[in-house]
């Protein structure tokens, strides 16, 4: 015979956020009446230290052994008061919560009297839930200390040796021939002019270098089934038709290869061959054939490569490769896919593609990375002269609402802009670099002191946002502005013109996402699970995010992502098991038929039908179920039921909405 | 100084094709776009909309500042921020209209309406040219029935009341 629900209900003032439009004393009253309440109070922050030790010491004292707590989202302090209910003895599962702030005081700002009224009923439905719950086990799972990370940017490299010298073993899975991202294209990082090779190189090598780091480069990630702890993931790896192991990355097959193409690493400002190594601090440190311009792939000739790589190296040419894919189990997932710059082609009034003298911020910096086509030297495309004049333009394709814009600010290019005018300047000093800005952005530790420095050098800073550009006969670029700030319309010409174009999410991201099951905002980056307290989180359990995968950031702000990400990661796995929450599906065998109509409508594949004695039943993986509850709508007998949330106990809720 | 009315932004804003106006973050791409600013330094369509923005009302409906634009678009095509300031500076001469202020230039052409029943007077020059291109003389109107349409449409109780709005 089950005793009588001792019920306590709590109810929070949360300073004003509730107490100011609900009558929280009213409220109490009204719970101390509702049928198995025992005793009712109020507190203005339940969720402190002392709000806490109210309900702890009813349970303690055995007044209490069922908790509502009406407050704020459980989305926010269901952990918490579960924790207190843990901790005082009790069943932490035995307590409900009553959202009165969001889906009450809030909302009903200001209609007091009608949100009193809305708090009562929201209380009593709670109370009524309450009365029915049961205690429950948490569920425990294996995981695994592998840890997947997609992307060998900047961002994916400082993840991955975290992990690894944290003694987890880490697949750094990268879509290009080399890791580097676009950090490798960089010539110098701002504030402090680091020379961007110099901090990266030794990283990368680090990378190839760790043992319980494996690289698949040129390789994506075409499968993902599991959950956290416990994931399979395919990896295609795409053909080098180089032997990774004989290739010495020589580079004589370089040499020899006749076809030209833009390199993708200078940004199309050099050329590269149809074998080629992306570039010189490459990892792996290897030739690459790209099939789409080789003569071999394209008109079965030539092979001059394999011809010099047998007679003269090490015979590392292999024409017969092909995509191979693999499987990885492993317990977490990083993604750190990065961003795609901007392409300005379609603003017409600002001629790219159109000038040749009209580049890319990216395209510049390759301009003035000493590894760079110019070896440093900063020149015009059209005819290879040093420019005298340089403008920046900025904002572009970002900060607006023209069809293929961004609204969003791309954060990095007010910084980049004024890093390479101190360049130019510093290389050139007589040479004139103007930037044209709407405002600027130099939000970071050291960045107003670099700002300054570029007015120091005499870079001129022009508040208007370029209207339009064209080439004068004389072959020069002509700038029309507003100088804003004096009201004065500016036609000036310039030698070169910088874009500096925003970012985007990468190529590929929407079908990732997909795939992993992990959603995108309304920019098209990823989205993690909470703006501030869970930067790094995806709503997926072990699926973490960090860098520009979740939208622009500087290197500063992805490096500190990476190291967040990689923590979180070895948060969740360092036990070597995992506490999954106990709000899953569970089946009773006597009633189950094993009809599988639950394994047709869940999502998650969570459930399989197997033979149990003989019988058929549906078995539910817990680890993979999310409570949705689809399947226990779908159930003719009423055998698979989400605990917490069964049909008695939903309908004990619903039947409250009425006193 | 003239007086600011911070509200006056929100009568702006009601009035249709206006409705961004306060998103405007004076980048000047509007300026840079327009024919009209590269010769009038004293048109800006920019300042503009700060000025309504700010509620300087009386700065903005007298004088000509307003009557200079052409309608070409071009800034209402670049506006990073959606605000088309070709109807903001027509939800402000609409405002202006509404308080008796129309330019004299815009004045004289509706008066010219109301009096012939056309904004241009057809020159025997213009007669001339008709026919050696074979076209009939232009047909007369009919004014009885102008004046009935423009009265219907409010305009002549408008220039009633205009006095006039700046120095032309």
């Amino acid at each position: 015979m089950a005793k009588e629900p001792r019920i306590g209900v709590y109810i929070c003032h949360c300073g004003t956020n509730i107490a100011g439009v609900v009558d929280v004393e009213a409220v109490k009253r009204y719970a101390e009446k509702l049928p198995g309440v025992v005793v009712a109070k109020t507190y203005p922050y339940m969720c402190s230290d002392p709000g806490q030790n109210l309900i702890k010491e009813d349970i303690e004292a055995g007044l209490v052994d069922r908790v509502v707590v009406a407050a704020c989202s459980p989305r926010l302090h269901e952990p918490t008061f579960r924790r207190v209910l843990k901790e005082a003895g009790l069943n932490p599962y035995l307590f409900e919560m009553a959202n009165i702030r969001e889906h009450c005081s809030w909302v009903h700002m200001r209609e007091p009297g009608k949100a009193t009224e809305k708090a009562k009923d929201i209380v009593r439905m709670a109370v009524a839930k309450a009365r029915l719950l049961g205690p429950l086990q948490p569920i425990e799972v294996s995981a695994r200390r592998e840890v997947l990370v997609i992307g060998g940017g900047i961002a994916g490299i400082t993840a991955a040796l975290d992990l690894a010298n944290a003694g987890f073993h880490v697949y750094l899975v990268e879509r290009g021939p080399s890791i580097g991202g676009h950090m490798a294209q960089l010539d110098k990082t701002f504030p402090t002019m680091d020379c961007s090779q110099c901090i990266l190189t030794p990283k990368m090598v680090d990378v190839a270098r760790h043992q319980d780091i494996e690289l698949f480069t040129n390789s994506e990630v075409v499968g993902l089934e599991g959950f956290a702890g416990n994931f399979r993931v395919r990896v295609l790896r795409k053909p080098y038709y180089v032997d990774l192991d004989k290739c010495t990355g020589c580079g004589l097959c370089v040499d020899f290869c006749p076809i030209e193409v833009p390199s993708e690493f200078d940004a199309g400002m050099g050329v590269r061959k149809a074998i080629y190594i992306p570039f010189p601090q490459a990892v792996p440190h290897v030739a690459i054939i790209d099939p789409e311009h080789c003569l071999y792939f394209l008109k079965k000739k030539c092979m001059v490569c394999e011809e010099v790589c047998q007679e003269l190296a090490a015979g590392a040419i292999d024409f017969s490769q092909e995509p191979k894919e693999i499987e990885l189990d492993v317990g977490a997932i990083i993604v750190a896919t990065g961003y795609d710059v901007y392409d300005p082609t379609q603003d017409e009034e600002y001629g790219y593609g159109r000038y040749e003298d009209v580049i890319t911020a990216l395209q510049m910096e390759r301009l003035l990375s000493a590894s760079g086509p110019t070896g440093g030297m900063v020149v015009r495309p059209s005819d290879k002269a040093k420019p005298k004049k340089v403008a920046y333009v900025q904002c572009v394709g970002s900060r607006s609402k023209r069809p293929g814009h961004a609204p969003y600010c791309s954060r990095i290019c007010c910084m980049y802009a004024i890093k390479q005018a101190i360049q130019l300047k510093e290389k050139y000093p007589d040479i004139d670099v103007c930037i044209f800005y709407i405002d600027l952005r130099t939000f970071g530790r050291g960045y107003e002191e670099f700002y300054w420095r570029a007015q120091e050098h005499g870079v001129r800073f022009i508040r208007g946002r370029v209207g339009e550009i064209w080439r004068s006969r004389e072959g020069r670029l002509v700038v029309r502005a507003e100088d804003t700030l004096s009201g004065r319309v500016l036609e000036e010409p310039f030698d070169m013109v910088v874009l500096s174009a925003g970012l985007r999410p990468a190529a590929g991201t929407k079908d990732l996402a997909a795939l992993l099951k992990i959603p995108l905002g309304p920019d098209g980056f990823f989205l993690e699970a909470h703006p501030k307290l869970r930067p790094v989180d995806t709503v997926v359990d072990g699926i973490f995010v960090c860098g520009t995968a979740t939208g622009p950031k500087d290197i500063v702000d992805t490096v500190a992502q990476a190291k967040a990400a990689a923590a979180s990661a070895m948060a969740l796995l360092s036990k070597g098991r995992i506490v999954v929450e106990p709000l899953v599906a569970a089946v009773d065998e006597e009633r189950c038929r094993g009809c599988g109509r639950c394994e047709e409508v869940c999502e998650f594949g969570a459930i399989s039908v197997v033979e149990k004695g003989g019988r058929l039943v549906a078995e539910v993986n817990e680890a993979v179920c999310k409570g949705c509850g689809a399947c226990s709508v779908r159930c003719p007998t009423g055998a698979i039921k989400v605990r917490h949330f069964k049909p008695g106990q939903v309908l004990a809720v619903v039947g409250a909405v009425r006193p | 100084m003239r007086e600011a009315d911070p509200k006056f932004k929100l009568k702006v804003r009601q009035i249709p094709g206006a409705e961004k106006l306060t998103l405007c973050f004076q980048c000047g791409s509007c300026t840079a776009d327009c024919p009209v600013a590269r010769r009038r330094d004293v048109f800006r369509p920019r300042t503009i909309a700060r000025l309504a923005i700010l509620g300087f009302k009386e700065l903005l409906l007298s004088g000509d500042l307003l009557w200079l634009c052409l309608g070409c678009y071009n800034c209402t095509e670049h506006c990073p921020q959606g605000v088309k300031p070709t109807e903001v500076i027509e939800a402000l001469r609409n405002i202006a209209v509404e308080e008796g202020k129309i330019h004299p230039g815009f004045k004289q052409l509706l008066e010219a309406l109301l009096a012939t029943g056309r904004m241009y007077k057809i020159t025997r020059m213009k007669e001339r040219t008709r026919a050696k291109m074979g076209l009939p003389p232009a047909p007369e109107v009919p004014l009885e029935d102008v004046r009935k349409v423009l009265d219907l449409a409010g305009l002549t109780a408008i220039l009633g009341k205009a006095s006039g709005g700046g120095e032309a």
